[in-house]
């Protein structure tokens, strides 16, 4: 799963959004890092949809414009449920690594006291 | 209508009209809403990277991979499957120069005296189109082990290595390039392919057979007692100057896709195959054209000939599997 998709899905999680919806919220969960361009959100959007991930919630007009809202399905949620899982054994694997390695080159303090 | 939404609709014509049905206005509306309001005055224009967006999903939409409609994915696959193929056709081209390498610094054989090089430019020469077939033989095992991004480096590694000789040849020899110009087109256009049908969407296959098919290929010709230790002047000496024009690896293959070609059409394949066949087919009729540049003047008027007839079969076989293909493609929805 690529990082917009899961961003995208993790979007979608409290409520269903419409497009630049989820483009904010995209934006605020990666803390401005991932800034979605609008070409790219649907490119995701057709995939997750393919794979019964998203589904269309219900479609509003505003000003005249349509407006679709997408909402998360059960699979989308497992889809999620297994990736964060996955990062989640990454980000421990890298914890424990990283805990290992500040212990070996913390400087012991020496039997004889040191030079004097 | 604001200017900037003439604009941002001007740039989602790149979709194909179904998909625009589909998804142009919520598009649009996004769009509207993430650029804020902007008066026709500030003269605004969607950003380039806007742009470029809308572009890769043109692109992807149809070249489709996973979940595209089955009319794109077809097209996608037979995008895909010409990538392959002209990667294909390039290692097993790569393999048959290694091989040509090895007689020729007696590791494995003799050679005919006009694959013997004692010119110290033309041995660094040798050495430098020796790389060149490493490369088009990685790029081929990569691709076909689903190593995607390497599989890309390699190809445009091999095509600006092409591109240099193409310039030398033009400028430095003053020599009408016509070979690397139509040996260009046949490594541009899969490795353009590569580029447009390999994108996130794309399936990826891995096969370790697929990736060492061209050495066997090569293998099975070598030993089949073709090329390499029988030169063109063999097949001139024994009158079937012809035959040289069959039997090398750019005749063997026109047979092969002349074969396959006519089993596409006469088993109605799936489109993807005949599409790509028909790019394939008009490639190497173009490589096939007698057009090239005869420096030692050793093409016989039967050689000629040959060459002509292949190319004229090969891009009549294109137009008909282009035409039965484009038929056959499933309607857009």
């Amino acid at each position: 799963m690529t990082e917009p998709m899961f961003l995208a899905l993790t979007a979608l999680l409290d409520e269903p959004r419409h497009g630049y919806g989820i483009v904010q919220e995209v934006e605020r969960l990666s803390e401005g890092k991932v800034q979605l361009k609008i070409g790219t959100l649907y490119g995701v959007l057709d995939r997750l949809a393919a794979e019964d991930l998203v589904e269309l919630d219900h479609e509003e007009v505003q000003s005249g414009r349509l407006r679709r809202y997408y909402r998360l399905t059960d699979a989308g949620e497992g889809a999620l449920q297994t990736e964060v899982a996955r990062l989640s054994g990454t980000l421990q694997a890298a914890t424990a690594r990283l805990d290992a390695r500040r212990r070996a080159f913390t400087p012991r303090p020496s039997a004889a006291g040191g030079l004097a | 209508m604001t200017l900037l939404e003439q604009r941002y609709r001007f740039v989602l014509r790149m979709l194909p009209a179904s998909y625009r049905a589909e998804r142009a206005e919520e598009m649009v509306d996004a769009y509207l809403d993430s650029a804020g309001e902007v008066p026709d005055e500030d003269n605004p224009r969607p950003s380039w990277r806007e742009v470029a967006s809308v572009a890769a999903l043109a692109v992807r939409t149809r070249a489709g991979g996973l979940g595209a409609a089955p009319r794109y994915r077809a097209m996608g696959d037979a995008v895909r499957l010409v990538a392959l193929l002209g990667l294909g056709f390039h290692a097993v081209l790569g393999w048959y120069g290694l091989v040509g390498t090895l007689f020729s610094l007696g590791v494995v054989g003799s050679l005919p005296s006009e694959f013997v090089i004692t010119d110290p430019a033309g041995q660094a020469w040798q050495l430098v189109s020796a790389a060149t077939d490493l490369v088009g033989i990685a790029a081929f095992a990569t691709l076909a082990l689903g190593r995607v991004r390497a599989a890309r480096i390699l190809t445009y590694v091999g095509l600006l290595f092409l591109g240099v000789t193409l310039a030398q040849e033009l400028f430095v020899w003053e020599r009408p390039a016509v070979d690397e110009l139509s040996y260009l087109l046949v490594t541009a256009v899969p490795a353009v392919a590569l580029l447009l049908g390999q994108h996130r969407d794309a399936p990826v296959r891995r096969s370790s057979l697929l990736a060492v098919l061209p050495l066997g290929l090569v293998v099975l010709y070598v030993a089949a007692g073709f090329g390499i230790t029988r030169d063109l002047a063999f097949y001139t000496g024994a009158g079937l100057d012809w035959m040289a024009g069959w039997i090398d690896p750019h005749g063997l293959s026109a047979v092969a896709t002349v074969v396959a070609g006519v089993v596409c059409l006469a088993r109605k394949a799936p489109p993807a195959w005949s599409l790509a066949l028909a790019v394939v087919a008009a490639l190497l009729g173009v490589l096939r054209a007698p057009v090239r540049y005869d420096v030692e003047g050793v093409f016989t008027q039967p050689l000629v000939a040959t060459w002509a007839g292949q190319a004229a079969g090969l891009l009549l076989l294109a137009a008909a599997l282009a035409v039965v293909s484009v038929r056959a493609l499933p309607r857009a929805t």
